[in-house]
């Protein structure tokens, strides 16, 4: 496999864990990628390496009116770090609201030291 | 060497750093922006390299005790044998009253308390009443601290009253101030002292821990003048004169701070602990050991109290508004004035001159009050033959007020702490040339400078400016002597 511009461990999307590939740690082919999903895993304030890490999860009130409009908003705020430092552009947050009380967020953005198409991440809080 | 501990962040990036350059060397480039894989991994192993980092700052500092932690000065006083001061219980006398010429049995466990629930132990088993019903008892604080001592005048309850006795009393006098236990600052500095001079041989530091290793009396310092003949002063090989100092005066009528009551006077019981025929307690012995070196006669030395040098002083201050002079005159005292009656040459008792209510000084001497001037409130005055009236019986003054009346400022009692507590830490003068052990550029300046007068004042809150009347210029005690407080007053 050939290597990216930076190296990082490639980690399962949903959970986290370290990805194997035989007895090595499997590198990532989309660092920021690796980053952003990491952000997005993590509830603000519970990282006791780097407290300003993460999504401020705790203050969306899923059954309040625009709920989807504030997942948006700690989202875009929980990824504006690496925006102004010039990591990731292009950032664009959606989110739904199904009929449960569920919000779907659709996260894009583009690795400017990669190239190709925009980057996606969806998920669900 | 100083250890400069680094920050998280420092370790954290000095670290990507040196992973990065592993990376690049074998033609990587490790991703270490912030949230990525090594960021967080070097920041995990940072925070646990700052621990290791400030645990060895405190290791560094822990060497020596003049940055040690409270746990390493224990230790170091435990090796080098440098106790620390204990806190110490206040001691009253408290003015009782009962049955008039009734002689009153204290039963054993009684005691006094104070608004805050300290309580205080009678140490006297019974108190003879006078013809006026009142006598004075011994109490002791059954818990220690500063906050144990109390002023002269404070009302103390029986827990109990003794049957004949009625159930307040007063505190007549503090025999020994209460005081928390050494801070952990001055033990160290304690410490820091016997290492620079290690008492041994007679040396200077010997006689000084010598004299203070006698605890019948409640030696506080010691200073040592080296080649000082005790009766002459004057330069001489082979003689030494020690002058020890009692704990601080506070508002005591009587110097705490000259041991044995009689400045400048000999103390035979520590001369005799040295000689070795008492005990440290006081106890007289045929056992002691003799701790003068065999090399000196006994006539060669001398520990003595410390002469005192009275100094009044009188402070022009201007005060905040929450703290003001509430008149601006001053007022003659009539001869007639007895404790409870005080007597003013003129009306006071109409229009702006009208002293009902207004807080005063007045001089009733330093026989019962230190520093003479204090402050009362007078009630309504009554005015007839030329003079004005106050009855202050409800209000007794310590002794019989004489010479001019002024107004008190708001702050008088803190202004006065204060100047207690300066008079209190002055030291002994010296001899020319110097030859004080410690020297006076080691703590306990004997001279008064007018100028730390006014700092002293002025850290008075309410206090804006301040400036000395008396004494005209700086004082300097004679060789042990301190300079004492004689009377204290302020004005605006």
């Amino acid at each position: 496999m050939s290597l990216v511009y930076a190296y990082t461990r490639h980690r399962e999307p949903t959970s986290g864990e370290v990805v194997l590939s035989g007895n090595e740690w499997e590198a990532s082919r989309a660092p920021m990628t690796e980053v952003v999903a990491m952000t997005l895993r993590t509830w603000a304030g519970t990282c006791a390496v780097d407290p300003t890490l993460g999504v401020a999860w705790a203050t969306v009130n899923r059954l309040a009116p625009g709920a989807t409009a504030t997942v948006q908003y700690v989202i875009s705020q929980a990824l504006a770090r690496y925006v102004s430092a010039g990591l990731i552009t292009g950032l664009a947050v959606a989110a739904t609201q199904s009929a449960s009380t569920r919000i779907d967020y659709v996260v894009s953005f583009r690795d400017p030291r990669m190239d190709g198409g925009p980057l996606r991440i969806t998920g669900a809080f | 060497m100083a250890f400069t501990p680094r920050t998280i962040a420092e370790i954290r990036d000095a670290l990507l750093s040196y992973w990065a350059a592993e990376y690049l060397a074998n033609g990587e480039v490790l991703l270490t922006a912030p949230g990525s894989d090594a960021y967080l991994l070097a920041g995990m192993i940072a925070i646990t390299q700052s621990a290791c980092d400030v645990q060895a700052l405190q290791v560094s500092r822990d060497i020596l005790p003049d940055q040690a932690s409270n746990g390493a000065i224990e230790r170091f006083g435990y090796v080098y044998g440098v106790g620390r001061a204990p806190a110490v219980a206040a001691r009253l006398t408290v003015t009782v009253t009962g049955t008039p010429s009734a002689t009153i049995t204290i039963p054993a466990g009684s005691s006094l308390a104070w608004t805050d629930g300290t309580l205080y132990l009678s140490t006297s088993t019974s108190v003879a009443l006078s013809g006026g019903g009142s006598g004075t008892i011994n109490v002791a604080a059954t818990t220690t601290g500063l906050t144990t001592t109390r002023a002269v005048g404070d009302v103390l309850t029986w827990q109990s009253a003794p049957a004949g006795l009625n159930p307040t009393g007063t505190v007549a006098s503090v025999v020994t101030a209460g005081d928390d236990a050494e801070s952990y600052q001055s033990w160290a500095q304690q410490i820091i002292s016997r290492l620079r001079e290690r008492p041994a041989s007679g040396n200077r530091a010997d006689w000084a821990a010598w004299v203070q290793a006698y605890t019948a009396l409640d030696i506080r310092e010691v200073y040592v003048y080296p080649t000082t003949q005790p009766t002459t002063g004057a330069a001489t090989l082979g003689c030494v004169t020690v002058v020890a100092v009692g704990p601080a005066q506070g508002n005591s009528t009587s110097n705490t701070r000259v041991l044995g009551g009689t400045p400048g006077a000999a103390l035979t019981e520590v001369h005799d602990y040295i000689e070795g025929t008492r005990t440290s307690t006081g106890l007289v012995t045929a056992t002691g050991t003799q701790l003068r070196p065999v090399t000196m006669s006994a006539g060669d030395y001398t520990v003595d109290a410390i002469s005192v040098t009275p100094q009044t002083v009188q402070m022009t201050l201007v005060v905040n508004s929450a703290n003001a002079f509430p008149f601006g005159f001053t007022a003659t005292i009539d001869a007639s004035s007895t404790t409870t009656s005080l007597v003013l040459v003129g009306n006071y008792t109409t229009g702006a001159s009208n002293l009902a209510l207004q807080p005063v000084l007045v001089d009733v001497g330093n026989t019962n009050y230190r520093g003479g001037y204090y402050r009362v409130v007078l009630p309504a005055g009554s005015f007839g033959g030329g003079n004005t009236t106050f009855d202050l019986t409800a209000t007794p003054l310590p002794d019989i007020p004489s010479g001019t009346l002024y107004p008190a400022p708001g702050c008088w009692s803190e202004f006065q702490t204060a100047m207690f507590a300066y008079f209190d830490s002055l030291g002994p003068g010296d001899t020319t040339p110097p030859r004080r052990w410690p020297s006076e550029d080691n703590g306990a300046r004997a001279t008064v400078y007018r100028s730390a007068l006014v700092a002293t004042a002025m850290a008075v809150p309410g206090v804006l400016s301040a400036s000395v009347t008396t004494p005209a210029s700086d004082v300097a005690p004679a060789a042990r002597a301190v300079v004492t407080l004689g009377t204290l007053l302020a004005v605006q």
